[in-house]
């Protein structure tokens, strides 16, 4: 259980977007606790639908536009409030997602390290690519045609790696995980990032479109320097 | 609590709406009883502002008195004005917010954006105030969802300038979806197709009892039904004038423009459009047909599907998925636009809702659930265009995703790189390239650090999106647990100070004074009569019958006359009757002009052109 000071009663209780005392809005900022946040149970495994329940109920009452009316005051700390139930339903609704965030609070050190691409992905990738060129490049007869095949072949593969995860989530003992657990965890998530990449060069170049830069996956916490 | 307006503050009309009861309704002019503000503002030769339709119809006779879209120019740099901005509108060459210049008489007036938009913002107030019958202090006002941090910045500076606290910028396909979503009860995946008079905007929402989320939002600030006048305008010189439409003066361009917009309206009512355009060297009748039109302009339509495209890639559905399409902003009735639109989304747009009315409507809607009265409803946006900051090498390093629900925040550790560091310099960007120069500049801030030993302070910088998408940035040393104290250079937004200035020296409107505002109207319309006149008595004076040429100068003298007192009645009758007496001269002009262009159409004919 997280526990939290209210700031405006002084005290302390369960973290919760509300006090528990006096209902006053508070903007947790514990990444730890949102499953506690959103009154979900403690485990990596998700029912959508009672997250999706819990997101809206909880911005229904905490979202600067419902606070503008009912509570002006109020107003600063339920636009923070808001922005840690948006970023907690961002991460908990996405299976990868989740998965990191998982492994990042759980793992400790294991969570931060980066693992090397397991060989059998990235072969795939090596080889899909490859195949994608020549696509592009054959000016064959129907190039996209062919794209749409190698999209097919990396959509599967990137499903049966979801599935593994949603499996190897759903199973997760109670307790405190043991370290091949999460090695198995933290493997699946790199070979699913490479084949998220792959996925999306595949739909640029199916529709034509320009290659944008990857979703920021894993972020740089190191800073900078001033 | 007070009433909350609802503003479209359009490119090129603006609508002021507000909650009777539980419906939304928008305001008509007390005089003219018309909902639609046009969105022009002229200043007369002694900078008395003009706002509406008057400024738009004495834009054609004083283009250097006049601006038209300022909202195109909302937030932006000098560099980033394109060719035609160039052309219509004359701009300070000077670094910082950008400033147009008009002449007034012989007063030369350097006016920001928001200043001129604060005019329109001004006169929509008052309308509401009459209509409501009392003070209106705070409003939403509507923005394209595409709209960046500068431009959303300047829109909101336009608010406080025109005296009105500006409690939420609403997107505007969010707010159109908020129009439809009042009647909406069972969950659908709706798609909002916007092309408005200047920009171009798709979003993806999801609708389910009266919450409306957003899943995708996409679209381009510079491509809009003006950009279709403009092919028009090229077109109808082709056919009209000796030189092309590039290097015509300010003033046939304006008459040009004036007349392509006629002419796409007509368009999308039937295939062809005769089209009398009164040019400096004589009135031409020019004919464009439908198809012409939609030729010169397939490149435009494809770049809003092309759009369409990726704003559903990103939200993750695909189109089988959308329950409904809806089509907003006036340039979306061009027939051509709804074709694509359906062929794209394999299903006919909805158009219940005027497209002219809706986002005025869902502003309004929004204004109600900030004031209380709309409980059920509730909207969840997003951040149109990835934020980040510049890091080493020049390189934009991401901190919050594009259609990342907002508020939203992230978070970013400093240090100092030498001994006794005051500052460390964070420049934010927006935009999905990865070099930062590719981005839009949005500011600079400045952290202050206590001075200590290089690598010692953490500093913990928070960037908060709220719920306007708008940035705030906070600063916390770790260490010592204190708040650092933040400077911001915008890019090319306002200051505090500037705004105070502005705010000061700003613009009486004639506020309140309808005998007044008759009088500037029925001058500016006397004016521009008299002038197209003139002009003809010159140009066709053969066509002039028996004393017809006396009883008309006799008429629009005593008409000349009349302008210069102030009852706006007799201008009106005057009006009345120069428009009788000279009407059977028009009638002859106009056939006249007529006959020439089917002779001269059929001499191609014949030549085989
Ligand atoms: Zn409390």
């Amino acid at each position: 259980m997280h526990r939290l000071r209210c700031t405006a009663c002084g005290q302390t209780g369960p973290a919760a977007f509300f006090c528990g005392a006096c209902e006053a809005i508070q903007a947790p900022a514990l990444q730890r606790a949102w499953l506690q946040l959103l009154d979900l149970p403690e485990r990596p495994a998700i029912d959508q639908k009672l997250l999706e329940k819990r997101y809206y109920e909880l911005s229904r009452r905490l979202h600067p536009d419902r606070v503008q009316a009912t509570n002006p005051q109020a107003l600063p700390t339920s636009v923070r409030a808001a922005s840690i139930l948006n970023e907690a339903y961002r991460t908990l609704r996405d299976p990868e997602l989740r998965g990191r965030w998982w492994l990042e609070h759980q793992g400790g050190k294991l969570g931060s390290t980066n693992s090397s691409v397991p060989t059998d992905i990235a072969a795939f990738v090596f080889e899909t690519h490859e195949t994608l060129l020549d696509a592009q490049s054959s000016g064959g007869a129907k190039p996209s045609e062919s794209i749409e095949a190698i999209l097919v072949q990396v959509q599967e593969q990137r499903h049966g790696h979801l599935e593994q995860l949603a499996s190897l989530l759903e199973g997760w003992p109670p307790d405190a995980a043991e370290a091949a657990r999460l090695i198995s965890l933290r493997d699946l998530l790199v070979a699913l990032s490479y084949l998220a990449t792959l996925q999306r060069d595949v739909l640029h170049a199916r529709d034509g479109l320009e290659k944008t830069s990857p979703e920021p996956r894993q972020r740089n916490a190191a800073g900078l320097q001033g | 609590m007070a009433t909350v307006v609802g503003i479209d503050l359009g490119t090129t009309n603006s609508l002021i709406g507000w909650m009777e009861g539980e419906r939304p309704r928008i305001v008509a002019d007390s005089i003219t009883q018309k909902k639609m503000l046009a969105s022009a503002v002229s200043f007369l030769d002694d900078k008395t502002p003009v706002v509406g339709d008057a400024a738009r119809r004495r834009a054609e006779l004083h283009p250097q008195a006049s601006i038209l879209s300022v909202k195109r120019l909302m937030g932006i740099g000098l560099e980033h004005l394109d060719e035609i901005d160039r052309r219509t509108t004359r701009v300070v060459d000077a670094p910082g917010p950008l400033r147009i210049t008009l002449n007034a008489g012989t007063h030369e007036l350097r006016l920001t954006p928001p200043e001129v938009s604060a005019l329109i913002l001004r006169e929509l107030k008052r309308r509401a105030e009459i209509e409501i019958g009392g003070t209106v202090e705070r409003a939403v006002i509507t923005v394209p969802a595409y709209f960046d941090d500068s431009q959303r910045q300047a829109t909101r500076d336009a608010g406080r300038l025109a005296g009105l606290e500006v409690l939420r910028l609403v997107n505007e396909p969010t707010a159109a979806a908020l129009a439809y979503g009042l009647d909406q009860r069972q969950e659908a995946c709706i798609a909002v197709f916007d092309l408005g008079g200047g920009t171009f905007d798709i979003s993806i929402l999801r609708m389910r009892e009266g919450l409306s989320e957003v899943l995708a939002t996409g679209g381009d600030t510079r491509l809009g039904g003006d950009d279709f006048d403009r092919e028009l305008v090229s077109l109808l010189s082709e056919r009209a004038t000796p030189s092309p439409a590039e290097e015509a003066d300010p003033r046939t361009f304006a008459l040009l423009l004036a007349a392509a917009e006629r002419a796409k309206r007509q368009l999308s009512e039937s295939s062809e459009t005769h089209l009398e355009i009164p040019l400096p060297e004589g009135t031409r009748v020019v004919s464009v047909s439908r198809a012409e039109f939609e030729v010169r302009t397939r490149h435009l339509i494809e770049r809003t599907i092309d759009r369409c495209r990726r704003t559903l890639l990103d939200s993750g559905r695909t189109a089988t998925e959308i329950d409904e399409v809806i089509l907003v902003g006036g340039a979306s009735r061009m027939p051509a636009v709804r074709t694509n639109v359906a062929a794209f989304f394999g299903r006919q747009p909805l158009c219940d809702i005027d497209p002219d009315l809706v986002v005025a409507l869902g502003a309004t809607v929004q204004a109600g659930i900030l004031s209380g009265s709309n409980r059920d409803m509730l909207l969840l946006d997003v951040v149109p265009l990835s934020l980040g900051i510049e890091t080493m090498g020049g390189v934009f390093s991401r901190l919050i995703d594009r259609n990342t629900t907002i508020p939203a925040a992230a978070r970013q550790e400093y240090t100092t790189a030498v001994d006794n560091q005051t500052h460390v310099e964070i420049h934010v960007l927006q935009g999905e390239r990865e070099i930062a120069k590719d981005c839009r500049s949005l500011a600079h801030f400045r952290i202050g650090i206590a001075p200590q030993p290089a690598g010692l302070p953490r500093v913990e910088v928070t960037f908060l999106i709220d719920a306007n998408g708008i940035l705030s940035v906070a600063a916390r040393d770790q260490r010592t647990d204190t708040e650092q104290s933040i400077e911001v250079k915008p890019s090319y937004g306002l200051t505090d100070e500037a705004i105070e200035t502005m705010l000061e020296e700003s613009f009486d409107l004639a506020e309140e004074d309808f005998a007044l505002r008759q009088l500037i109207e029925a001058r500016v319309e006397a004016e521009s009569v008299l002038h197209t006149l003139e002009r003809s008595l010159l140009g066709h004076s053969r066509l002039l019958i028996d004393d017809e040429n006396a009883r008309i100068v006799a008429s629009a003298t005593t008409l000349r006359e009349a302008c210069g007192r102030d009852d706006h009645n007799l201008i009106r009758d005057l009006l009345d009757a120069l428009n009788e007496t000279s009407s059977p001269f028009a009638q002859r002009i106009m056939e006249a002009s007529l006959r020439r262009a089917l002779e001269s159409r059929s001499i191609d004919e014949l030549e085989g052109r």
